[in-house]
This record gives structure tokens, C-alpha cells and sequence, in this order.
């Protein structure tokens, strides 16, 4: 029994160190995306000086402009969100209903690695599944569980970030919620059974922050490789004087090409990191139930798409549903978390996100 | 167009770097899959690979031996195997009395080297109940002075007791549940030995010399003579002695054993006979074991083309020790041949009690080496049980895991996708090379299209970067 338990320990261990190297892995992303913002800023300046654009099409060239500025004002977005979230947290812990979170000021470097990682929208096609909102929120679940997991918050803090309801503060939020209710199960079997899906929910989202981790090392590289490229094509641009109508056919074609290159190394500041995205969002879910010909409301939608990211490619079967699923039902924060009461948490929500889940394997 | 190849090559060639924490942590992922594969395929290593005829062979050899033991051992003094044994003993008897210096002469060579060996190695609790006090005070008699001497057992206790009893000059005897001790049994002995650990040698030699010297009766016994008991069956003594000595209640059970213990005893059941009753199981062991080497050589020799044939290939494919498959097959053999032979003991218990089960004639047929053997096997089994119970269950996690891991390596080929953009990137090199302006061009919309630039802000043509800088773009 004890060497389950510690299994279990283990992996939920190592998930922590995960998180930790992920949030660290964020902050020097952070460092490098803040001097790529400025190299891309010149290079888009001097564009500008090159476009005689008329007055009436300055509007639309702004916009294309937008994606860096959305990117900016999300930082910046995040940085002031997590005060807000901190000194609310805290002012619980006063109140005494348990220690808030020890949080670290969230510096603005730190804010530009974290708008990263989850995302950008952007205008036009969907870069991300999340929206600006969700993004933010997704960043604060992340930021809140990732302390939660690390054992400063507690229970508390675990009730104060599942409110922001961002799948992967849920998945964090969640092991530790429903993770510590395995101790009061009676049956040994049943404890190991639901010890072994903990385990495996540990081992999984570690894999998950594994690929972040890698993922993050690659757009590092990138942006490093390009802050150089851009430094020298700034220097390269500016030898060829204002007047586009004077240049030479290579010259305006290297022009374009600069275009095409401060656009694409712009998708390094917007494009999310994947290990950190929901596994599984609303898009699947329609999917699956206009396939289904199903219907739920919004609250039965958002709970479904939570539990599918909570399960995402753990390997059940019926008596491991079962379990879950009541071990859901007696969790009473659990409970209040999502606004349900007992008996409307239906084993037929269970069967749901595993059939959910099971079609979107498939494809 | 032939310099843009050339170039591309030269720049997969280093690509590989820039991919490289992809890799690495592919290569790791895929370590850590194969581990978790070889955990599910260690689950069918730990099972009994048998069929059906292994099944039969095992179960036919101990038949075969089952029926040794009923015709060929059977009871003390009507056993034409136990006759070899007892041949077997006197010679080796004869052969240490010889290398203890015996000149081997006398009408009657056995117990003349009887006679020498007990004069050799004189203990101090030889008293076999003949004239002398012991037979008085409890039943001691020479058809039972062996079984109830502790000195005389051939066991771990037996030689405490004998050593105890050489240092103390006493001698000690468990009788109807009583452990009774002689003081200054002889007064004729002497222990020799200048010191204690010279004189603990000397114990042993003694102890051990004169087991030799009664194993095969003694100098006077007519017949088959008493030899010393059983190991097996003196532990009941050793039963009563610990408990006595430890102040603890002997129970019934304790006693009635010790009782029928030497009631058969009595009747010839002593360590020859175990001898005997050890040889069908020997038999049945050696049996199984060569029957399965000889199987797997066969299929080895046709399986195999005679150019590949190797001795070790050849040892490994049937090697008969230590594999689950000849365990399995000897726990069949053994359980048959336990099967048989109790079959028949509780048969002639019946017929020997007239109606009545006769309990020391159960146990006078009853191979005690066999069902020892057989427990052996059995207490195998089951921890072979338990273990491949526990090694289901972390293969069952396996594989679980490796849908996980599975879902990872999906990630990181994604990933590679993603960021397979070395050759794209290097367009900013091509435009130092003054004829490749296009080609660059052609790369920086590859670039933006796999970095997933929104579609109108990619400029595609000559007339969108014209628009793009001149302001006509719609």
C-alpha cells in the first residue's frame, strides 16, 4: 500500500518540478520576447517612412499593426489581473479563510513570457482557441495552480482559481482538490484504482509541461536567432534610402521579403505554446455533439469540456468511471465549484466526456 | 535552380542542430516506451510455458514413480529398495570404520566395524536400556534407545544435546513427554580436547562418529537392527525437549505425535528408510528434468538449421533448471506422485486397522521426502503466483502509460512540423547572394505561411509588396 501511495507521491512530485521549470522557462521566454518587440517595432517603423501611404489607408495599415499591439496590451493585461487576483487572494487569507497565496510580484517580463505561452487572439483567423479573456484567464489559472501545486496556497487557493476556470488551472486545481479526497476511500482496491488514474493524470500533464518545455526552448532559439537577423535587416533597409519608386526590383523584393519576416517572427510573440494549451476545447465539443445530434446548455458545456481536459488520455475502464465519478459527486467543494448540486452530477456526464473524448481520438 | 539545391541540402545537413531538443527529448521518449513494453512482455516471462504434453509427461512420470514407491519401497522390512539402502549404509559404515583405522577382519565384518566404531567414539548417553539403571526407571530398551537418546538424532538439537552431554557427562532422553536427564551417566568417560574449542571439535567428531556407528544397528542386533531415526521424524522430539526446557505446556498433539513417531520408528522407519523413500523422488526429479531437456533438444535440432547450431544456443534452449517451465512441470510430477502414494498409504491404513484407519501404518507408507518435495514445489508456485499477480497489474499501468507517452511523441512530431523552419529562415543568407532575391521572396511566404501569419498580411507576389509600400493594396 505504501509503495502505491508513494507512486502516486511521486509523479505528483515531479509534476510540481515540471511546473516550476515550465514558470521558469516562461520568464526567460519573457526576457527574449520583450527585446524582439522593440527590433520589430524599428523595423515596422521604418517601413513607415518607406510607405507613402495615403491618409485614408493609414486606418487599415494600423490594424496590421494590432497583432503586436494586442500582444503588448495582453502582458500588460495579465501583469495588472494577477495584482488584482493576489490582493483579492490575500485579502481571503486575512479573512481567514486560509492563507493566500505567497505570490511573487509578477514582473512585466515575466507578463509578456506568460501572454506567450497561452496565446494571442488575433483579429482575423483564430491563432488560438482561447479568446483574449480565456487567454488571461488560462495565464492566472496557470500562474495560480502552478503555487497551488507547489503547496502555497491550499485549499483556498485552489477555490479562489478554480473561479477563473481556465481548463489548465482546473486540470492542477483539480488533482489537488479531488487527489486529496483518496485518503477517506475505504476500499483498498478502490483506493488503489483511483491512486493509479492520479498517478497517471500526473504523469500525463508532466509529459504535457515536457513538451511545453521543449517547445519553449525552440521558440527561445528562434527569437534569438531572429532578434539578430532583424538587427542586421533594419541596418540592411536603411541603406536603401526612402523612396521605394528609386530601388532596384532585388531591393523591393528584399523589401517584401522583410515584410514577410517581421510578420513571421511576430507569430513568435503570439503563437501559443501547444503543451499548454486545453486539450480539449468547445470547438471539440461541438463537434462531437452536432455529430451526436446532442444539446447542453452553456454551464453542462463548460463542465463537460473540463472534465474531458481533466481525463484527456487517461485509460479507463467502467469501474474507474464509476469511481471517478463518485468520488466528483461526495466532493463538495467540488460541488459548489461548479454550481451543481448532487444529485444533478449525473453518472450520464461521466459516460459523456468519455465518449466525448473517445470520438475525439478518432479524428 | 541547381545552387538552391546544393544549398538546401547543405542546410538540412545542419539543420539537425537547431531540432536538436526535439530530438533529444524524442530519443527519451522513445527509451522510456520501450521500457514500459519490455514491463508488459516481463509478465509472460514469468508464466510456465507448458502444453499439454509437457503436462502429461510430468504427470506420467510421477505415475511411474508413484508406483516405485508403492511396490518397490513400501514399508520397512518389506522394501527391495530399502534393502540396497541398508546394504548401502553397511558398506559406508564399514568404509569409515576402515578409515578410522578398523583392520576389516571378523566373521561378521559389520558388526565388527560396529563394535570398533562404538568403542572409537564412546559418548557418555549410550545407555540402550539393556541391564542397565535407564531401562528401570523409563521404558528404555534397545529397539527404542535410539529414537528417544537426543544424542543419537541425527538433528541440529541432537547435536547440542550430544555435545551438552559430552562436557556435562550426562545424558539426556525425551520419554512419554518428559525431558529426562542422566547425571554422571558414565563414569568411564573422559572428553577429550585441551581446551573448549578442541573439546566442541571433539563433541562433534563424536557425536557425528557415532551416528556412523548406529546407523546400520548396533554390534549385537540380529537382523535388520535399529538404526538411527529419521531426521524428519526426530524433530518431534525436539519439539517436546524445546518446550520442556522453555517451561512450556506440552499439548496432547505434541505427545501423540512423538508417540507415533516412534511407534513407527520402532517398526524400522529410520534414516535408511528415508533413504529409500528418497529415491522414486530423486527418480521423478531427475525423471522430469531430463524429459524436458530431451524435448526442447529435439524441437532445438529441428527448429534450428544445422549451420546456426551453437552449444549455448542449444543449453539455453533447453536448460532444466531454473525456469518457470520446469518448475511447473515438477510440481505436476511431484503433486502425481503424492497423489499416488497417499492413495495407497490410506488404503493399506484401512486394510491394515481391519476396518479401522490404522494411523502409524498410514505413516509407514507415507514418502515424507515426497511430500516434502511436493510442499517445496507448491511454496514456489505460489509466490509465483503473487509475483506475476503484481507484475499484471504494473503491466495494466504500462500500458496505460503508454498512451500517454504515445500522445506525447504526437506532440513532439507536431512540434517538428512547427519548427522545421531552418532552411526558411536562412532566406536572409540567400539575400546576400545578389541572383536569389526571388528564391529568398519564395521562402519568406513559406516562412509566414507555416508560421501561421494571419492570410492577408502575407505578401504573396511583386504587386503586394508594391501595394504593400505604395499604398494601392485593396
Amino acid at each position: 500500500m505504501s509503495k502505491k501511495k508513494s507512486k502516486l507521491k511521486l509523479a505528483q512530485e515531479q509534476a510540481e518540478k515540471a511546473i516550476n521549470e515550465t514558470n521558469k522557462k516562461i520568464g526567460e521566454l519573457g526576457k527574449t520576447t520583450g527585446k524582439i518587440y522593440e527590433e520589430l517595432n524599428s523595423l515596422q517603423q521604418l517601413f513607415d517612412d518607406i510607405r507613402n501611404v495615403p491618409n485614408e489607408k493609414r486606418l487599415e495599415y494600423e490594424k496590421l499593426k494590432k497583432i503586436r499591439l494586442n500582444w503588448k496590451q495582453q502582458a500588460e493585461k495579465i501583469e495588472s489581473d494577477y495584482k488584482n487576483a493576489a490582493v483579492k487572494n490575500a485579502g481571503a487569507g486575512a479573512a481567514g479563510v486560509g492563507a493566500g497565496v505567497a505570490v511573487a510580484a509578477l514582473g512585466p517580463t515575466a507578463a509578456m513570457g506568460i501572454a506567450t505561452t497561452f496565446g494571442v487572439a488575433s483579429t482575423g483567423t483564430a491563432i488560438s482557441s482561447l479568446t483574449g479573456a480565456a487567454a488571461t484567464n488560462a495565464a492566472l489559472a496557470w500562474l495560480g495552480g502552478g503555487a497551488l501545486a507547489a503547496g502555497g496556497g491550499g485549499m483556498a487557493a485552489g477555490e479562489a482559481f478554480l473561479a477563473l476556470a481556465g481548463p489548465i488551472g482546473w486540470a492542477i486545481a483539480g488533482v489537488a482538490l479531488i487527489g486529496s479526497g483518496i485518503l477517506f476511500w475505504k476500499g483498498k482496491s478502490d483506493k488503489k484504482r483511483l491512486e493509479d488514474i492520479f498517478t497517471l493524470i500526473s504523469k500525463r500533464d508532466v509529459k504535457l509541461y515536457e513538451l511545453a518545455i521543449v517547445e519553449i526552448n525552440e521558440r527561445i532559439s528562434r527569437i534569438v536567432d531572429e532578434i539578430q537577423k532583424l538587427t542586421t535587416t533594419i541596418e540592411q533597409i536603411k541603406s536603401f534610402g526612402l523612396d521605394y519608386d528609386l530601388m532596384t526590383d532585388a531591393q523591393q523584393y528584399e523589401l517584401g521579403s522583410y515584410v514577410n519576416l517581421m510578420n513571421s517572427s511576430t507569430q513568435l510573440l503570439v503563437n501559443p505554446i501547444k503543451g499548454l494549451q486545453p486539450r480539449y476545447n468547445e470547438n471539440d465539443l461541438d463537434e462531437y455533439l452536432s455529430s451526436h445530434k446532442k444539446n447542453f446548455d452553456e454551464k453542462e458545456k463548460q463542465l463537460i469540456t473540463s472534465l474531458a481536459n481533466f481525463l484527456y488520455k487517461i485509460d479507463m475502464d467502467d469501474k474507474d468511471r464509476h469511481l471517478i465519478w463518485k468520488s466528483f459527486k461526495g466532493n463538495k467543494k467540488f460541488l459548489t465549484s461548479i454550481e451543481m448540486k448532487k444529485r444533478e452530477f449525473d453518472f450520464s456526464i461521466i459516460e459523456t466526456v468519455s465518449d466525448a473524448l473517445k470520438y475525439k481520438y478518432r479524428s | 535552380m541547381s545552387d538552391t539545391s546544393i544549398l538546401e541540402m547543405s542546410i538540412t545537413d545542419d539543420g539537425f542542430s537547431f531540432a536538436s531538443s526535439i530530438e533529444t527529448a524524442r530519443i527519451v521518449a522513445e527509451n522510456e516506451l520501450s521500457d514500459l513494453k519490455e514491463t508488459i512482455q516481463s509478465v509472460a516471462s514469468l508464466k510456465p510455458k507448458c502444453d499439454k504434453l509437457d503436462y502429461a509427461l510430468a504427470a506420467s512420470c510421477g505415475a511411474l514413480c508413484g508406483l516405485i514407491d508403492i511396490f518397490l519401497v513400501g514399508k520397512p522390512g518389506e522394501s527391495p529398495i530399502g534393502e540396497v539402502t541398508d546394504k548401502w549404509f553397511a558398506n559406508r559404515t564399514m568404509d569409515f570404520a576402515k578409515l578410522c583405522g578398523w583392520d576389516g577382519n571378523g566373521k561378521n565384518p559389520l558388526s565388527s566395524a560396529i563394535d570398533f566404531l562404538e568403542k572409537k567414539f564412546k559418548i557418555p548417553y549410550d545407555q540402550r536400556g539393556a541391564g542397565d539403571t535407564a531401562s528401570s526407571i523409563f521404558d528404555l530398551n534397545p529397539t527404542n534407545h535410539h529414537f528417544k537418546s537426543l544424542g543419537h538424532n541425527p538433528t541440529l538439537l541432537g547435536l547440542f544435546f550430544s555435545i551438552l552431554d559430552q562436557f556435562t557427562n550426562q545424558s539426556h532422553f525425551v520419554s512419554g513427554g518428559e525431558l529426562i536427564s542422566l547425571q554422571n551417566a558414565d563414569y568411564g568417560f573422559e572428553f577429550r580436547g585441551n581446551n573448549v574449542p578442541a573439546k566442541l571439535f571433539c563433541g562433534f567428531v563424536n557425536w557425528f562418529g557415532h551416528l556412523i556407528s548406529d546407523v546400520s544397528g548396533s554390534s549385537g542386533s540380529k537382523g535388520r537392527g535399529m538404526g538411527i531415526p529419521s531426521p524428519f521424524w526426530a524433530w518431534t522430539n525436539d519439539i517436546i525437549a524445546i518446550k520442556r526446557q522453555l517451561n512450556l505446556p506440552v499439548s496432547k498433539f505434541d505427545q501423540s505425535l512423538n508417540e507415533l513417531a516412534l511407534n513407527i520408528y520402532k517398526q524400522g522407519f529410520d534414516l535408511r528408510f528415508q533413504t529409500a523413500q528418497a529415491i522414486p523422488v530423486f527418480i521423478n526429479e531427475i525423471l522430469v528434468r531430463l524429459v524436458y531437456a530431451v524435448r526442447r533438444m529435439v524441437t532445438y535440432f529441428i527448429a534450428t538449421k544445422e549451420e546456426t547450431h551453437s552449444a549455448s544456443a542449444m543449453w539455453t534452449a533447453c536448460e532444466p533448471f531454473s525456469n518457470h517451465t520446469i518448475k511447473r512441470m515438477l510440481t505436476v510430477a511431484h503433486g502425481t506422485f503424492c497423489l499416488i502414494d497417499l492413495g495407497d498409504a490410506t488404503i493399506r491404513g484401512f486394510a491394515m486397522g481391519g476396518g479401522t484407519f490404522n494411523v502409524s501404518g498410514f505413516f509407514l507408507r507415507l514418502n515424507i521426502v515426497g511430500v516434502g518435495r511436493f510442499t517445496i514445489s507448491l511454496y514456489g508456485e505460489t509466490k509465483r503466483a503473487v509475483s506475476i499477480r503484481i507484475a499484471e497489474s504494473d503491466a495494466k499501468f504500462a500500458q496505460r502509460e503508454i498512451t500517454i507517452i504515445n500522445n506525447y511523441l504526437d506532440g513532439l512530431s507536431l512540434l517538428s512540423e512547427i519548427y522545421d523552419d531552418k532552411n526558411l529562415v536562412d532566406f536572409v543568407n540567400d539575400l546576400k547572394q545578389s541572383d536569389m532575391y526571388i528564391q529568398a521572396f519564395e521562402k519568406s511566404v513559406k516562412l509566414a505561411e507555416l508560421r501561421k501569419v494571419p492570410e492577408k498580411n502575407i505578401l504573396r507576389t511583386k504587386t503586394d509588396i508594391d501595394s504593400y509600400f505604395k499604398g494601392n493594396k485593396s
